[in-house]
């Protein structure tokens, strides 16, 4: 089989990094050193290699300060190098192929050669090339993001969010007392040996931070001396402050190569309280060490990750937690980043003033914290990764909106499904309209004309997609093994029950929980395009399907009284139960066939997303007209959300339609609104009062958003991206896209805005 | 028995000439509500934010800016009521009947009926919807239009107090007494208007006597219904004269006004209409020019 070229974008990289502090000569050097080394380890154990390459990059990839730094820990990242996801670098001992190639425009033509001859090396090692040599192919499978293809898989470990408050409680010290006496009774292990020599190597990083802090231009005398004494003091022993703790955090985070924290209130709300207690530290004071914190996070630009979860139950001293996340909510009332992405978890039990610092903090503007409901997550959770409640207390959603059990499981979203191009290769006899190739497998399709009853047709759909549903739980079993087969992920694994415990590395049987996520798009362009089948071919019996579909496949173009008919059939998000029920039937469908799969291929859990990204407007612009109207080319329904609706049933429809799907199936779903913020400010209280409704109704998540007048002028020229904005008009309220365009212009004008 | 579930067999079955139904209404009562607007209405006030609510029948709504001119509407119209002039689609609305046979035909949206006939079982179905909110927020139903009792809303009243709903009514008094008598039982709130004291301008503007309005408010004060006074505040015609009418409207015992500022919205509703709007140029009027009638029983803006 030919060789699988993975160069091109690896991911989506929307923000753009701080550019490197070597210079790209220094940078060809340490790739060099880092490959040498990587080849003389070639047959030594993956944990020995992992932790000897680990050495070339760590100290030496961190970098200097920025000014107002209150902590230390800027992480550089190369197109070589070893990581866990491809927003910082790459997985395992990875090559980045367009990045290295793009080196090349930074160094004179005669030092090429030197770049050509690590290509080449690590088109063989590299390890996600390794895994598209096992898993792609030319038709089916396409590598992570190449959206000609309906379904897409990769090899990463993301989501990882680590047991810190094991580090806190043991500091190096203990972590590495306790991998000595594992290894007394195990001394042969390689795993706990390279672990031990992982701590060695994490005990330097936090050295060599303060020669680095020493060096760093524009940070006070005073601010460099306390973070000193601090990185001094968490080299010996276990953090005794909050600055400690963070610092000794942070620092572990960075050399994981972890892009999300999780519920850091758990975990540095004691130290925080005990601080102010005892006098070391004003609220003030340690807002200032969070707000540089968000900092150091907004700068790794990860896009979609950064995720940092307050609230909840499962914490052990709430006071504490609760005011460290008073403080994280001031800053992000303040600071208005993109990343973190601040996420608060609440139940009917949670602090009434707290929950209204949330609502408060969207209300301002701030796009954060997004809310999650514990009342509905934790027995959702429960069911679905078939954990007892004290796990399920400490599940998390990371990136974009996936779940996972903070310290206990991996459930990286390695696979990806366009469940519109799905449905168009059912309904082509195997092939994909966008590009005419065949894209069914095995599986045999009945030509449209056979299709007598909606329910044979809905059925082809579902016999495809189960044999895709096959397919992506296979994928994403095998980047489990290819990963575990070239790497330990030894930074994660000593913070990850049970890998220490059982000298296993995560993905070798280490950890505790192994389950994964698929992300699945375009589930609402699906539905309702089913439902509009239903009601005009099997019910009015207006159109054939073969009518429908022709037309789908020129775009609609010269069909004029069929696309209004198809736009004239109720859509998901409004509240219409023969749209609603449809889409209900797929996600259930969906969710328990993939979650089903998951179990009968012994992983712990495998779980259908419903995230919220830019692929599924990437995916659009691969994917031919769809039967629910959406032309050719435009983006599919953003995370939970409708496409696009037709009514004037303002924000209560809108949630009634998103609390539909029950979250027990389901590994993780986002679901937005949007405000003006004349809305916030003018029905607060029972702006409040609907979400509040909504979640006691099993709403299970949230996003709200409050826009500014920008982003109101970009909706009157592009509705497609809005339509889930909610605006108040004089006396009522309504889905602004949907208003009379004099109505929007006088929405526009001075007088509505505060 | 028989009797009393054939009354509301009858009731379910009653029917209404309904243009909205608004959810997340927020100004119009306490708490969460939605909002049943009836078409038909005996006045003509040129501020009129929904004037498709003063005809009792169906109508027709054409969106010139959507409008092509393609004569689809034109070959499908059976009363012969459309033609296309200088490419767009030109109605004579003495002809239409409102059969709705344009928007079928229409490719761009651009045509549309307002006014669709309920029954009371379809329009609880739809206010059914955010029962959670209604209970949450202490909120309910409001009726308005138009005019409510320009139908006979007590068969819809009585089935929404069956099912537990607080139920409000906007109204304006301009029909007989008699009919608010009646539907008073299954009243929990009423908003009335007070457009203004002097019968001169109410009838010269809106045709509204002021006679009539006052024997109803006269009555309300008789009962025990919670009343709020609503006037809206229009430039030209009452923006000058409110101290007056809060004196008006105290001197007959009421405590609570609501001054409504004028806003335009409802502009593209008169065009769709084939109507001009009376207040074409003007603009929203920003509510703190009058902040200093607030006061205790005087709110700025609907609640």
């Amino acid at each position: 089989m030919k060789h699988i070229n993975i160069d091109g974008a690896q991911n989506v990289e929307v923000s753009r990094k701080l550019p490197s502090e070597k210079t790209p000569e220094e940078q060809l050097a340490l790739m060099e050193r880092y490959t040498r080394v990587y080849r003389e380890n070639l047959s030594e154990d993956k944990a020995i290699r992992e932790v000897r390459c680990l050495s070339v990059i760590y100290p030496d990839l961190f970098r200097h300060l920025e000014p107002g730094d209150l902590t230390a820990g800027r992480l550089d990242f190369l197109p070589i190098g070893f990581g866990c996801v491809t927003s910082v670098g790459g997985v395992g001992h990875y090559c980045v192929f367009h990045k290295l190639r793009g080196l090349k425009n930074e160094l004179p033509e005669d030092q090429w050669h030197r770049v050509d001859a690590l290509y080449d090396f690590w088109q063989e090692h590299d390890l996600k090339t390794l895994y598209c040599q096992d898993v792609l192919d030319e038709t089916v499978t396409g590598r992570f993001i190449d959206c000609a293809y309906p379904y897409m898989a990769t090899a990463r470990l993301s989501g990882m969010m680590l047991d810190y408050g094991k580090l806190m409680r043991l500091g190096v010290p203990g972590m590495k007392e306790e991998i000595r006496s594992r290894l007394v009774l195990d001394p042969d292990n390689a795993y706990l040996q390279a672990s031990l020599e992982m701590m060695d190597l994490f005990e330097q990083v936090i050295h060599a931070q303060q020669q680095l802090v020493t060096e760093s231009r524009e940070v006070p005398e005073s601010a460099k001396a306390r973070m000193i004494q601090d990185l001094a003091a968490i080299e010996q022993a276990a953090p005794a402050t909050f600055r400690q703790a963070l610092q000794l955090f942070w620092l572990y985070a960075l050399c994981a190569g972890c892009i999300n924290y999780g519920r850091l209130d758990i975990i540095l709300g004691p130290y925080l309280k005990a601080d102010i207690d005892a006098g070391i530290e004003t609220e003030e004071s340690a807002q200032e060490v969070l707000e540089s914190l968000w900092m150091l996070i907004e700068n790794r630009r990860t896009t979609v990750n950064g995720r940092i979860i307050v609230g909840g139950r499962g914490r052990p001293d709430p006071e504490a937690a609760d005011l460290f996340a008073k403080i994280c909510l001031r800053v992000v009332k303040k600071l208005r980043c993109v990343e973190p992405q601040f996420t608060f978890r609440f139940d009917s039990r949670t602090d009434p003033v707290l929950k209204d610092m949330a609502y408060e903090c969207i209300a301002a503007g701030a796009t954060y914290p997004t809310l999650y409901n514990d009342d509905v997550n934790i027995p959702a959770v429960q069911y679905a990764m078939r954990v007892d409640r004290k796990t399920a207390e400490q599940y998390l959603p990371f990136g974009c909106g996936e779940f996972v059990i903070q310290g206990q499981s991996v459930g990286t979203p390695n696979t990806l499904l366009n469940m519109v191009k799905v449905l168009q290769i059912a309904m082509n006899e195997g092939i994909d309209p966008m590009d005419g190739q065949k894209k069914n497998g095995p599986v045999e399709l009945l030509p449209l004309s056979e299709l007598t009853t909606f329910e044979a047709f809905y059925a082809q759909y579902r016999r495809l997609l189960d044999w895709y549903f096959e397919k992506c739980a296979r994928d994403q079993l095998h980047s489990y093994e290819v990963m575990n087969r070239e790497v330990s992920f030894l930074f994660a694994s000593a913070l990850m029950d049970d890998c220490l415990a059982r000298g296993k590395a995560l993905l070798d049987g280490g950890v505790r929980i192994l389950g994964g996520t698929l992300e699945t798009y375009g589930n609402i362009n699906a539905s309702d395009a089913l439902t509009a089948v239903k009601r005009l071919v099997f019910e009015e019996r207006k159109y054939t399907l073969e009518e429908m579909n022709e037309a789908a496949s020129r775009d609609f173009q010269g069909d004029g009284e069929l696309l209004r008919d198809i736009l004239a059939v109720p859509k998901y998000g409004n509240d219409e139960p023969e749209a609603d029920d449809m889409a209900d039937d797929l996600y259930e469908f969906t969710a328990k066939s993939v979650r089903q799969k998951g179990i009968d291929l012994g992983m712990d859990y495998f779980l259908i997303v419903i995230s919220n990204n830019q692929t599924n407007t990437d995916w659009g612009l691969q994917t031919a007209a769809s039967l629910d109207g959406r032309r050719k080319g435009v983006y599919m329904n953003p995370a939970n959300n409708p496409q696009g609706g037709a009514a004037k049933s303002g924000p209560t429809a809108v949630l009634n339609s998103l609390s539909r799907f029950d979250a027990r199936y389901h590994g993780g779903s986002v679901q937005n609104i949007k405000f003006t913020p004349r809305m916030m400010h003018e029905d607060k209280e029972k702006v409040k009062i609907l979400f509040d409704t909504y979640f006691r109704k099993g709403g299970c998540q949230l996003m709200v958003t409050v826009v500014d007048k920008g982003q109101l002028e970009d909706a009157q020229k592009h509705p497609e991206k809005y339509p889930d904005l909610i605006v108040r008009v004089a006396g009522y309220s309504a889905v602004f896209v949907d208003l009379d365009k004099t109505v929007q212009d006088e929405l526009l004008s001075r007088a509505l805005w505060d | 028995m028989k009797a009393k579930m054939d009354g509301i067999l009858d009731r379910d079955e009653a029917r209404y000439t309904i243009t909205n139904i608004q959810r997340f209404a927020t100004h119009d009562g306490p708490g969460i509500r939605t909002v049943v607007f009836f078409k038909g209405c005996r006045l003509h006030c040129p501020w009129c934010a929904n004037p498709e609510t003063w005809k009792p029948e169906p109508e027709l709504f054409h969106d010139d800016s959507l409008c092509t001119g393609c004569g689809r509407c034109q070959k499908a119209c059976p009363a012969k009521a459309i033609a296309i002039s200088a490419g767009k689609a030109v109605i004579s609305r003495e002809l239409c009947t409102g059969c709705g046979s344009c928007v079928t035909a229409c490719l761009n949206k651009a045509m549309e009926i307002t006014g669709q006939v309920m029954t009371v079982r379809e329009i609880l179905a739809e206010v059914d919807k955010d029962r959670d909110y209604y209970q949450v927020s202490r909120g309910g139903v409001t009726l308005s239009g138009g005019e409510v009792f320009q139908q006979d809303p007590v068969p819809l009243l009585q089935a929404l107090k069956a099912r537990g709903y607080h139920t409000a009514v906007e109204t304006e008094g301009a029909y007989g007494l008699e009919k608010l008598q009646q539907a008073l039982p299954w009243i929990d709130l009423v908003y009335h208007d007070v457009k203004h004291c002097d019968g001169k301008k109410l009838k010269q503007f809106t045709g509204g006597d002021l006679e009539e309005i006052e024997e109803h408010l006269r009555y309300l004060k008789t009962t025990d219904v919670p009343v709020v006074i609503r006037v809206p505040v229009i430039p030209g015609f009452n923006q000058g004269d409110l101290e007056d009418i809060r004196f008006y409207v105290r001197h007959l015992g009421f405590e609570q006004m609501q001054l409504l500022p004028f806003h335009p919205m409802g502009k593209g509703k008169w065009h769709k209409l084939d109507r001009r709007y009376p207040y074409e140029q003007t603009p929203m009027m920003d509510k703190e020019i009058l902040a200093d009638f607030a006061d205790e029983g005087t709110r700025i803006g609907g609640q």
